[in-house]
């Protein structure tokens, strides 16, 4: 066996990660800014140039990536938790597919630019249908009930989004709506994070509730249920905790795939495998993955910056292929 | 101290399963639950862990309709071990086996000495201690059977359900697993087992219950029960009989 670092040393590791990455986030742009310049803009007296810069453009970006690369890591975990396949993401149940149609909407029907909280809300609304229709057609409990209901609601979510780009008269928003679809943290304000905390901070609660029913769940649900498990709760708190953070999540940020599966992977070994200690060593690892994610798009491509969810899916994908080809070498032997 | 079911009935998808079948299991018990393929056997074992839902009868534990337990006192008191033993994580043996002790421990704190010292107890009780820190998907088939039970063990409530605790396994490790579960319902545990297995039934349980369609046939000591007449009845099979000290044994022989 290899010898592993403990849990408090591992999460001590992945905080200062997160730090830095975020500390990273709020440096590194167009306009270059030093440590001096961070600490004047905290502890300074008139405001200037570089508060301003940092206030309302570096700081909701660096918390957007931060919430929402915890969100991705999180229920990644959870999820793979839950379900017990390591190839399980909030994808997987339908819920990004039904936020990012919603937000779609919203930018189809012109709401969102005459209000621009459509946009978010609606995004909301999507996750939040997505997981009522999960309810009713899954609420037994049973997992592969959940995942086919999940495929179901992924399929139906793009080809409705598919219908609205293809009904769309105006070729600017086709445009707009592809772009959104893209997934970026770029150009976000300190009202996105506000509207987007709450619902991804309630999210994170229900599913940390979940992290011993995780455990006893890599046992099977009939053990579980035998060890005292309520089955129809934990359904609940993480499809709700789920739905809820992700939900928000896209809808300030777009699509951005594969933080949620690539991260637990790479941690599962580190924390022994456990389910419930996978959860905030994911939701950090996330955090750091997608912030530097973040703070690499600025620096490849100053000009036309690279879409977030278009880098995360580069590396994703072929990382999502290669686990498919191992789970299948371990399925033959 | 008793485990008790009463005129109990079960659908599954709108079919019967389980056709008004009472059951008791007292501390101290060895039990062998037999019958041929679909007569209900493992519906009725989940039934009586409060895995399965049943439309109609009671399950009394000492006394007590389960309903009124909380879900970890029943947890506390009736174990369970289901017939699909497999983990998706490579968790370490000694992990899983804590695991059991779900229903004693507290949120969010670490495993009391006395979890620890159960859990120990557990894995010596199925010679498991040495592979203890071994992921179990390295292990063979029949140490992860064992690690699997130890878990079951680890929750010492004072009822064992076991769902064809020797499948799949070679004949030393078949007989390993029945001298195990014979220690625990030596140490005043009361174990109701699933078993297939005729010629293990005969020689190891101390009463069978024999299932057919849904329904319990007949129930008693093994030699009583493990007729020609129930055997061409209810298996459709002969078998071949012999005496070893005061124990029959039977070995199943052709069809007819």
């Amino acid at each position: 066996m290899r010898n592993l670092p403990s849990y408090p040393a591992l999460i001590a590791v992945l905080l200062t990660t997160t730090l830095l990455a975020f500390v990273a986030s709020i440096l590194i742009g167009p306009t270059e800014l030093g440590f001096r310049d961070l600490v004047t803009a905290i502890f300074g007296e008139s405001p200037s140039m570089t508060t301003m810069i940092i206030g309302e453009i570096r700081l909701p970006r660096a918390i957007l990536g931060l919430l929402i690369g915890s969100t991705l890591g999180l229920t990644g975990a959870s999820l793979q938790g839950y379900l017990r396949n390591p190839l399980a993401e909030p994808g997987v149940i339908g819920v990004s597919t039904a936020a990012a149609l919603g937000a779609v909407l919203a930018i189809y029907t012109g709401l969102s630019s005459s209000v621009p909280l459509a946009l978010p809300v609606m995004a909301i609304g999507g996750s939040l249908i997505a997981v009522l229709i999960l309810r009713a057609l899954a609420g037994s409990g049973s997992i592969l009930t959940l995942i086919l209901a999940g495929v179901a609601i992924s399929s139906l979510g793009g080809a409705l989004t598919s219908l609205v780009l293809n009904l769309s008269p105006n070729p600017f928003a086709s445009l707009e709506i592809i772009f959104w679809l893209l997934g970026s943290i770029t150009d976000r304000s300190m009202d996105h994070v506000w509207l987007a905390a709450p619902f991804i901070i309630s999210g994170w609660v229900l599913l940390v509730l979940s992290a011993r029913a995780l455990d006893i769940l890599s046992l099977g649900e009939e053990t579980a249920i035998s060890l005292g498990i309520n089955m129809e709760r934990t359904q609940l708190f993480i499809i709700f905790g789920t739905a809820i953070s992700v939900g928000a999540a896209t809808a300030v940020s777009g699509v951005i795939g594969f933080v949620g599966l690539v991260v637990p992977h790479i941690l599962r070994p580190w924390v022994n495998y456990s389910p419930s200690r996978l959860l905030l060593a994911s939701a950090l690892g996330g955090a750091t993955l997608l912030l530097s994610a973040d703070v690499l798009v600025r620096l490849i491509t100053p000009g036309t910056e690279l879409k977030l969810g278009v880098v995360t899916a580069f590396f994703g994908a072929p990382f999502f292929l290669h686990l498919i080809l191992k789970t299948k070498a371990t399925f033959n032997t | 101290m008793s485990l008790k079911a009463k005129n109990i009935f079960v659908f599954v998808h709108k079919r019967k399963i389980i056709d008004g079948v009472s059951v008791e299991l007292e501390r101290g018990n060895l039990i062998g639950l037999i019958g041929p393929n679909g007569a209900g056997k493992s519906t009725l074992l989940k039934t009586l862990a409060g895995v399965q839902n049943r439309a109609t009868g009671e399950i009394l534990i000492n006394g007590k309709l389960a309903e009124q337990l909380s879900a970890e006192a029943r947890a506390r008191t009736v174990a369970y071990l289901p017939q699909s033993r497999r983990t998706e994580w490579q968790l370490p043996a000694r992990t899983l086996v804590m695991l059991g002790r779900f229903p004693h421990r507290q949120a969010f704190k670490a495993p009391s000495a006395a979890c620890e010292a159960a859990v120990d107890r557990a894995l010596s009780a199925v010679n498991a201690t040495e592979f203890s820190k071994r992921s179990v998907t390295t292990l063979s088939q029949g140490e992860s059977a064992r690690v699997f039970l130890a878990r079951a063990l680890a929750v010492e409530a004072p009822f064992l359900l076991v769902d064809e605790p020797t499948a799949d396994m070679d004949p030393y490790h078949q007989i390993h697993v029945m001298e195990i579960l014979k220690n625990v319902a030596k140490s005043g545990v009361g174990v109701l087992v699933v078993l297939h297995d005729l010629t293990l039934a005969a020689r190891f349980m101390d009463k069978l219950l024999l299932m057919k369609q849904g329904q319990i046939v007949d129930s008693g000591a093994p030699k009583e029960i493990l007729t020609a007449g129930n055997l061409e009845r209810v298996y459709r099979i002969s078998a071949l009989n012999g005496k070893e000290g005061d124990r029959a044994y039977i070995i199943p022989w052709s069809r007819v």
